[in-house]
């Protein structure tokens, strides 16, 4: 009977994994014809698929919820000033209120201290002075006492009469209120709102839980905390649902709101009325007239219907005070009593038994019925504020997405995909989508530009893809590319399965909208949480990784740190999630120059390897992460035979990933071989044209490659296209030192020294020195040691200015320490024909030997075939 | 009265098996996360999911010396944390089912009542049992369950905590969430 629970769980695995049609046939290999087995593992199977009910969840959510619902008792016993807190009384939206003991006057009183959060919000707090200000101008017998405004260390608090008694809310749930009890509390209430509207105090949050009844039936309306006098401009009005919602206090308190409140209109004492009769109502009935399960349809009764008739509920309750409380309800306020005073004289009438006139007719107002929809968007709206930064009426072209190099017998999905996705992005808010049937070429050398397509369609933005074979199978890559200004959005490269294209096709979708910075709507959640179960993923995982990759796209110092940021969240929420990984990796070998910050070249390389590693210990398959890994072997260990391995790997299992043809590009040119090196630069480059750093790293290529002419030609193109691009100018200035135009170099130097020390001083220096300006290189030397006292400066950048000052015996040490410790950019003393001039010194070249290529190596298909163009 | 320093010391005390350690510390821990949680619902925020892991955290500065208790045992930490988790959500569960059940009409005003979700307390009842029961056959998924749903943390980080792979940890989990919900429908 007793089943072996490794077996067991083995083959549970496995049931699990194998696709539920071919399950049985799976147990049956897997069980032979052990029953009991089976019937173990199909009963967990079984379980399995219908979930873990509570497990689903997080037992820490869970407990947030039942401890923040619970009492908070950590105030208690403290002494603060002359009081000692003795027990919690309540909460409000913003404040706690307790018990104290006033030791000096020996007299019990009530502290409202803000709560929570709100302790160091200054918003908060004003509001808290703002409530003492306007209940110390009032002196009413139904309004509680305030005896002062305290700060005594962090703590900031109203001193209160305190009131022995219980809420009228507690009253109501307790009790059931006869009208000759009801119309003397409401009395009372309502006085105290006249004394309060005489004083130009509107309440604003009148309710059950902020009025005090006391044992001798004594009123006392508590809670100023959101009153407000009667503003006197337009400014001070316009705080309302905003701020409220802000604090949280809307969502308590929004079942007595009055229609024009939650509208967040300009408000007067009639809202204090219609809240008054939301009180009543509940007084004679029990319950509030707008009661509902959600904020959604409670806001939609109080903007748009009528409550139930008091007398249907409540069959007892006074034809009178029916009238009343319908008076008290009315939607427009001006058909409401327009004075606290006007209501007190009706309830006055009601408790002398006096039958008050009829009313001529029962007006409906239907006015409202839209309102509750378009608050509702508004509600929206805000979220999406929150959410992201929506652009206004974006339109988006979708162009076909082609196949290319499939063999014939293999349908091309493409056209279908494309019009899958025209219909996914109509749904989209915010965005208008236009396609086009026709197939422009847009893939290759000689490619047509997206963007004139893009204008052609009057579009923003334009999406395309291609359909290629990878090593494991199909890859749809798709491109995101700017209009206006040509920029590369984003690429993304996705596994084809043609089983399941509709779950890509939302995804891509998705991941559209990210880029775009596009609302987040309820399908995408759905689908977001969908993708999450069908890759084991966990879903905010997903999300942060799309983000990250949408900083990625932009690299540079801040944005590589927001990608990071994003995608180490990613790795923490879901340790094995492969991409996550890689996407670290990217980002970190990006980090190995001094102009991405502070990280040391030798942290960036552990970091990155780490990462690379992870992702290839999860997934095999990804371009990103053996390419990441190649970078780390090529640049961290300087092991360029297993860097060539996983380069080549990178590339045959996505050729479209232009990252893993420039890593290689300058694989091939550090260890000699200029031919395949250009091949493949040039290739990085028109996969990635938008992007400069491909662009860039061609542009190197050719300066390594000693053709100066072409690689001057080539920087200037750069310039051109991308003018802001920092790069580009520092590569330019060591293209003119070879074209002997040392003043135009020393010029660029400059300006980039001045801008940022770290990064200009050493080629500056340089220069100096190699034009016999002494003093000048002496000064930068000296800045830069300075500047070493502070922020880490590699050796390097110091022994390249000893170099332009041909002092070699200080230079080579400072040179050698950096080669020793394979700091990245030392490799370029190998390569670089800036340090020509220097390899005829015996010492030098024994330092900066040139490095071999890989025995046995054959460059990729990829070089060869586009080498032979 | 209950400095980081006294709750270091009961931590290490529990740790070395003194069982009276861990009745002292319950309320201290109790209290803060009370405190916090207070803060966290007052926002309002759906996304409470987010924080948790901030809540945890924040709770282990606040409450441990950190000069004296090492940053390694940070996932140690984690592992104290959920247990003390388990046990201070269970004792809500039984005291609300035990009121349930003896339907003693005790008046608590809304603002000191704790209040489960509904059903939550005797799901969570018959969780804790399976889970002793899942102890004894197998003790490490027991562990997964009890650091990943009690404590909140993430695959890496139990896999930290229990030195095992990430993926040994994803598949402990996935069978013990399979056994254990198998357990509670047969159970119940």
């Amino acid at each position: 009977m007793a089943v072996d629970l490794r077996k067991l769980e083995e083959i549970f695995h496995g049931a699990v994994t194998v696709e539920p049609d071919s399950r049985a046939d799976y147990l049956d290999s897997a069980c032979h014809d052990d029953d009991d087995l089976r019937h173990e593992v199909e009963s967990l199977v079984a379980a399995y698929e219908s979930g873990g009910g509570l497990l689903e969840e997080n037992a820490v959510t869970l407990a947030l919820e039942v401890l923040g619902k619970s009492s908070n008792d950590s105030m208690i016993g403290q002494e603060i000033g002359p009081y000692k807190i003795l027990s919690a009384l309540g909460q409000g939206g913003m404040g706690s209120v307790y018990l104290a003991q006033d030791s000096r006057l020996d007299r019990k009183v009530a502290l409202k201290f803000l709560s929570g959060e709100f302790v160091m919000d200054n918003w908060a707090k004003r509001q808290l002075i703002k409530e003492a200000q306007a209940v110390a101008r009032l002196d009413h017998p139904n309004i509680c006492a305030v005896y002062g405004f305290d700060e005594i260390g962090d703590h900031s608090f109203i001193v209160m009469q305190h009131i022995e008694g219980q809420t009228l809310a507690d009253l109501i749930r307790t009790h059931a209120l006869k009208p000759d009890r009801i119309v003397p509390l409401a009395q009372q209430i309502v006085s105290a709102l006249a004394e309060a509207h005489a004083h130009g105090i509107i309440h604003r949050d009148i309710k059950p839980k902020n009025i005090m009844v006391t044992p001798s039936e004594q009123v006392k309306v508590l809670d100023f905390g959101l009153a407000k006098t009667v503003p006197k401009t337009l400014d001070d009005a316009t705080e309302s649902i905003s701020q409220l919602s802000k604090s949280g206090l809307l969502v308590g308190t929004i079942a007595y709101m009055s229609p024009e409140q939650l509208r967040g209109e300009k408000l007067d004492y009639r809202s204090d009325i219609f809240s008054m009769g939301t009180v009543l109502y509940e007084m004679a009935c029990g319950r509030n007239p707008y009661v509902h399960k959600t904020n959604a349809e409670i806001i939609s009764a109080i903007m748009s219907r009528e409550p139930e008739s008091l007398r249907e509920v409540s069959l007892n309750c006074p034809r009178d005070l029916e009238r009343i409380v319908d008076k008290c309800l009315r939607k427009d306020r001006a058909e409401r009593y327009q004075s606290a005073v006007e209501l007190l004289i009706d309830l006055d009438n009601v408790q002398k038994g006096i039958t008050l006139p009829l009313p001529i007719h029962k007006y409906v107002n239907v006015r409202y019925a839209g309102l509750a929809a378009m608050l509702l968007l508004i509600f929206a709206v805000i979220m999406a504020v929150y959410r992201s930064w929506p652009r206004s009426d974006h339109t988006l072209a979708i162009l076909p997405i082609v196949c290319e190099g499939l063999d014939p017998s293999t349908q091309c999905m493409g056209p279908a995909m494309t019009q899958n996705l025209v219909r996914a992005f109509s749904h989209r808010s915010g965005l208008r989508v236009t396609s086009s049937r026709i197939e422009p070429s847009l893939w290759g050398p000689q490619a047509a530009s997206p963007e004139k397509v893009g204008r052609d369609l009057n579009a923003d933005t334009v999406l395309y893809g291609r359909i290629r074979r990878g090593e494991k199978g199909l890859i749809l890559t798709t491109r995101l590319q700017s209009v206006k200004d040509g920029s590369r959005i984003a690429e993304e490269s996705y596994a084809l399965n043609p089983d399941q294209t509709s779950m890509l096709e939302q995804q891509l979708s998705l991941d559209t909208a990210y880029y775009l910075h596009l609302p987040i709507n309820e399908d995408d959640k759905n689908l977001l949480s969908a993708l999450a179960v069908q890759q084991n993923r966990n879903a905010e995982a997903m999300q942060l990784y799309a983000t990250g990759r949408m900083y990625w796209s932009k690299r540079d110092g801040e944005n590589i740190q927001s990608a990071i940021n994003n995608f180490r969240q990613a790795t923490e929420k879901d340790p094995l999630f492969a991409r996550a990984w890689a996407g670290l990796a990217d980002c970190y070998v990006f980090m190995n120059s001094p102009a991405y910050g502070e990280l040391t070249s030798k942290d960036a390389m552990v970091k990155a390897e780490f990462a690379a590693k992870q992702a290839l210990a999860i997934d095999d398959g990804l371009a990103e992460a053996h390419s990441a890994y190649a970078t780390v072997l090529m640049k961290g260990r300087w092991d360029w035979e297993n860097a060539e391995k996983e380069f080549k790997k990178a590339i045959a299992v996505n050729p479209d990933y232009s990252p893993a043809h420039w890593g290689y590009s300058n694989l091939l040119s550090h260890t000699g071989r200029m031919p395949e090196a250009l091949a493949e630069s040039e290739l990085a480059m028109n996969l990635d044209p938008f992007y400069p750093a491909a662009t860039m790293n061609h542009c190197r290529t050719l300066y390594y490659a000693r053709q100066f002419d072409q690689a001057n030609t080539c920087l200037d193109r750069l310039a051109a296209e991308h003018p802001t691009y920092a790069g580009g100018k520092y590569m330019h200035g060591m293209v003119y030192i070879e074209l002997g135009k040392l003043q135009e170099a020393t010029q660029i130097y400059e300006e980039i020294y001045a801008r940022d020390k770290l990064y200009g001083g050493a080629m500056l220096g340089f220069c100096y020195g190699i034009a016999n300006r002494r003093s000048e290189a002496e000064r930068v030397l000296a800045e830069m040691r300075e500047l070493a006292k502070t922020r880490w400066v590699p050796d390097q950048e110091l022994g390249i200015i000893y170099l332009g000052l041909n002092d070699l015996d200080r230079a080579l040490p400072l040179l050698k320490k950096s080669i020793e410790e394979k700091f990245p950019p030392s490799q370029a003393l190998s390569v670089s024909p800036m340090f020509d001039r220097f390899r005829s010194d015996r010492r030098f070249a024994a330092l900066a030997r040139p490095f071999r290529p890989p025995s046995n190596s054959v460059p990729s298909s990829a070089s060869v075939s586009t080498s032979t163009k | 009265m209950s400095s980081p320093n006294d709750i270091t010391d009961l931590l290490v005390d529990w740790n070395n098996g003194d069982e009276l350690a861990l009745e002292k510390l319950l309320p201290l821990v109790e209290r803060e996360l009370h405190r916090l949680a207070h803060s966290y619902m007052r926002r309002e925020n759906p996304d409470h999911t987010l924080q948790t892991t901030a809540l945890i955290n924040e709770t282990y500065l606040r409450l441990v010396d950190q000069k004296k208790v090492r940053w390694q045992n940070r996932a140690h930490f984690f592992g104290i944390a959920a247990q003390i988790m388990r046990r201070i959500l269970l004792n809500y569960a039984r005291d609300q089912n035990r009121q349930k059940r003896g339907g003693r009409a005790i008046h608590v005003s809304l603002s000191e009542a704790v209040v489960m979700p509904a059903e939550k307390d005797r799901e969570l009842i018959s969780l804790n049992d399976a889970l002793n029961r899942l102890e004894a056959l197998d003790e490490r998924k027991a562990k997964v369950v009890e650091l990943r749903y009690f404590g909140g943390l993430s695959v890496e980080e139990v896999a930290e905590v229990l030195k095992v792979s990430p993926i040994t940890v994803m598949r402990d989990w996935q069978f013990a969430k399979a056994w254990l919900a198998r357990e509670m429908q047969n159970g119940s």
